[in-house]
């Protein structure tokens, strides 16, 4: 068995959220977080999001690809957590003031670690209840594990 | 309504929730070739670098991890899948060293992705959720 992969890594693509409400989150991830439709696959029940150099994916539950899934997500026992959307600029007063006038609950924010080091975080719900975080730029210094 | 007042770079980073971290751990260092980044045994938070960014574990029965609930199952998730993106991709020697390390594999199929159409092969991770390996967009396919 070789030791090592056979590929070097160079990041995240994509993430594919299941979804009750497909226009809704489509609404959301578009006029709230800024994202645009890439290419709609309605046989699968496929909506892709590009949010800057990547996609978030919106898959309906009922749907081709959906049903694989199982059952809708709910408040609980979901196996992602939250994910993250790196934005530029982060200007805390202007972010607050636009989710607000979308009327979103924000959850939590503060510095926390990311990809490109410590920066400004702030954390919300979208309709369906998944957190996403907008990550303002980092310092760029890595965590030493 | 005010204008938008950011734009998009694009993604940070993922946050799974876990049941057994030590062996999901070893599945994205030892098995797909992450690196260890940072462990807050404060919050239960493990982050293991892939690449640009970080695939971060935080187990249930930790703080950042309990406050999602029970484990997930195989109903109700919230996430289908995500993918990572790979290069070179070799589909024969990819399979031939997953199979190795017995990891549970899917087709290889083409799939548009973040960057166009290109090879993807999807397998599971320990706890069963799906995980993507995206090769370079192909310019047959686009």
């Amino acid at each position: 068995m070789s030791s090592k992969p056979p590929y070097d890594m160079i990041g995240l693509d994509h993430l594919v959220i299941r979804c009750k409400d497909q226009d809704t989150m489509a609404r959301f991830y578009c006029d709230v977080i800024g994202g645009t439709v890439d290419r709609h696959n309605e046989p699968f029940g496929l909506l892709q999001i590009r949010v800057g150099a990547h996609l978030v994916d919106l898959i309906t539950v009922d749907g081709k690809l959906g049903t694989r899934g199982g059952a809708a997500p709910g408040k609980e026992a979901r196996n992602l957590d939250h994910f993250a959307i790196q934005i530029t600029p982060f200007d805390d007063e202007s972010l607050r003031a636009h989710l607000a006038a979308h009327n979103v609950t924000i959850v939590e924010s503060g510095d926390r670690y990311g990809a490109e080091g410590t920066g400004p975080s702030i954390y919300f719900l979208d309709p369906e209840d998944n957190i996403v975080e907008l990550k303002g730029p980092s310092d760029g210094v890595r965590a030493t594990a | 309504m005010s204008e938008r007042p950011f734009a998009m770079k694009g993604l940070d980073h993922v946050v799974i929730r876990c049941t057994d971290v030590q062996a999901m751990l070893h599945f994205y260092q030892d098995v797909l070739g992450c690196t260890l980044e940072d462990i807050d045994k404060g919050l239960g938070l493990y982050q293991v670098r892939a690449g640009s960014h970080l695939i971060d574990l935080v187990p249930i029965d930790e703080p950042m991890g309990a406050s999602g609930g029970p484990a997930p199952g195989r109903d109700g998730h919230n996430m289908d899948h995500f993918a990572i993106q790979v290069e070179p991709y070799d589909d024969n020697a990819i399979r031939a060293f997953l199979s190795g390390h017995g990891v549970e594999l899917g087709s290889t199929i083409i799939r548009g992705g973040a960057e166009g159409e290109g090879p993807a092969i999807y397998i599971k991770d320990p706890e069963g959720n799906t995980v993507e390996l995206k090769g370079p967009p192909d310019p047959a396919y686009n």
